[in-house]
């Protein structure tokens, strides 16, 4: 396993390469991260799915977006776009490290939206999986928001004392302030960029297959699965176990722990 | 400002980031970053990158690492990899190994220590054994209930509404309170899964006769601390030798969620830095 930084000056991305454990097929595959606080949450399944794709025989690439993570820059220099150029220029790094030609993206969350729009642009995916998408931006919005407001009052979190005062509408010594989501300042274009993103407007043409694993009910699915027909996509869905809870204010810091999807997914990327 | 990945360790076991400044100054000690529980070197809602960054501009190099099993660091193989060796002595070597490598790759020869959570409880252990250690900042570290703890734990129910606050428990960070206070009917304080206030005690009044300064700060967000002057009820027969600073956030929570919460910790640890060592 080796870490790095690609790109130079604000592009400057750090990056984990994991060798596969054995010569494999001309194959490897591509991690993208949620964002926000559930990036935190996640970072220990993800790399762990990496050290299993790795044992698999498949090279991984994971990496931190533009803002985010220990890449360059914050949220001020980040944008949709920006991170589905580091999607591509990420696959581009991993073609280098690996040597491998075919690239498979996992995305997971807003990740899995990021790999959707990259393949909807540019990018040649082999195989894309689609690990609870966010399909629709400003449902994904209106949940952090009303999960911020929760984690706010959450008495699990602040002393009785401070919920006392509030409660009395005296104001906080630490306000929050309007672009607050769950721990990030969320600069107003990038929040109207994320709000204006509906995945079945822009489905992944490029994309070889696609696997959506689903872990909740989501009412903007059908919609995104209709799209993926419509252009031909060939797809899988499947409804998984391994809950995220990606809506429950109480978990925004309980590390995501999974079985059965990473299973799933080595099995998938396996395939022929 | 400049950041670069440094593997380190047996087999390049460790992953961390060195933050630079334009200007590094190697008389000046490096701060080094410890995990919050289970989180990555990125830290809680990337406390840890804004930590380095900011501190670099000011002029302090500053390292993030993981420790082994943690974040992008492998387990450790061979001696010390024994289910039966405790978390927090191999947390202990780790952070030493961390310290004996940028020994060897830098100018720099004196560190301070932050840690939130377990990291401020490791931080505190590495300082007890090991002089390189200049300084420490703890986030929610050791603490102990006292009869003040309790006088307002309790006052602030009898004025609230009938609300139950559960204890925090959280899998990436923070520790589960006893089930069961074990407590002497004759102990003035009441501990949570510490070490004993005595030995914690002692090893801080230790840590100030040898010079290290100290940054204590603790926010309304854990179950054992709850007013600034139960540090005094704590801790408050150590001779600290003007090396001491504590501040209390009672309205932050013990991750800092808020922004404005960890922009007020920014800055202390900030001025701190700078007052004691710039």
């Amino acid at each position: 396993m080796r870490a790095f930084f690609f790109g130079n000056g604000p592009r400057r991305r750090f990056a984990v390469h994991h060798d596969a454990a054995r010569e494999t097929a001309d194959h490897a595959v591509l991690i993208c991260a949620p964002i926000l606080q559930e990036y935190m949450r996640t970072h220990w399944a993800l790399r762990k799915l990496a050290t299993e794709l790795a044992r698999a025989g498949l090279p991984v690439l994971r990496f931190d977006y533009t803002g985010t993570g220990d890449s360059a820059g914050d949220l001020s220099d980040a944008s949709v776009q920006t991170w589905v150029d580091d999607v591509g220029d990420a696959a581009t790094e991993l073609r280098d490290a690996s040597g491998a030609s075919r690239v498979s993206v996992v995305g997971l969350r807003f990740g899995a939206t990021l790999a959707t729009l990259a393949a909807a642009q540019s990018l040649k995916v082999r195989d894309l999986v689609l690990w609870d998408p966010v399909v629709n931006g400003a449902d994904y919005l209106a949940t952090l928001r009303r999960m911020h407001r929760r984690m706010l009052v959450d008495p699990n979190r602040f002393p009785q004392s401070v919920l006392d005062r509030v409660g009395r509408g005296q104001k906080r010594h630490f306000p929050s302030s309007d672009d607050e989501l769950l721990g990030f300042a969320v600069p107003p274009p990038l929040m109207k960029e994320i709000e204006a993103i509906d995945l079945a407007t822009s489905p992944p043409r490029r994309a070889r297959r696609a696997l959506v694993l689903t872990t909740h009910e989501d009412s903007a699915l059908p919609g995104f699965s209709d799209a993926l027909r419509d252009a031909d996509v060939a797809h899988e869905s499947r409804r998984e176990s391994d809950a995220g809870d990606w809506d429950a204010h109480a978990r925004i810091e309980d590390a995501l722990i999974c079985e059965s999807i990473p299973r799933s997914i080595v099995t998938f990327l396996g395939q022929a | 400002m400049n950041e670069e990945v440094v593997h380190f360790g047996p087999n390049g076991t460790f992953v961390g980031i060195r933050t630079r400044p334009s200007d590094p100054d190697p008389a000046k000690p490096m701060l080094v970053v410890l995990n919050a529980g289970l989180l990555h070197r990125v830290g809680p809602y990337r406390l840890g990158v804004e930590v380095a960054r900011n501190l670099a501009r000011a002029g302090f190099e500053v390292f993030r690492f993981d420790l082994s099993g943690i974040g992008d660091s492998r387990s450790r193989q061979g001696r010390g990899a024994s289910e039966e060796v405790a978390h927090q002595s191999k947390a202990v070597a780790d952070v030493q190994t961390a310290l004996d490598h940028l020994v060897a790759s830098t100018k720099v020869k004196r560190f301070v220590l932050m840690g939130l959570c377990s990291g401020a409880y490791n931080a505190h252990e590495v300082a007890v054994a090991d002089a390189r250690i200049v300084g420490c900042i703890f986030l929610d570290g050791y603490g102990y209930k006292t009869k003040g703890f309790l006088l307002h734990h309790y006052g602030a129910r009898m004025l609230s509404p009938s609300r139950h606050i559960g204890f925090l428990r959280r899998k990436l960070l923070g520790h589960k309170p006893k089930e069961e206070v074990q407590t002497d009917p004759r102990a003035e304080v009441f501990e949570v899964e510490f070490p004993p206030r005595e030995k914690v005690s002692g090893e801080l009044g230790a840590l100030a006769a040898r010079g290290t300064e100290l940054l204590f700060v603790y926010t309304g967000g854990t179950e054992y601390f709850n007013h600034r002057g139960q540090f005094d009820e704590m801790f408050g027969h150590v001779d600290f030798r003007g090396r001491m600073q504590l501040e209390y956030y009672e309205e932050a929570d013990h991750t800092y969620t808020v922004l404005a919460a960890r922009a007020e910790l920014q800055h202390t640890i900030e001025r701190w830095m700078t007052a004691r060592f710039g």
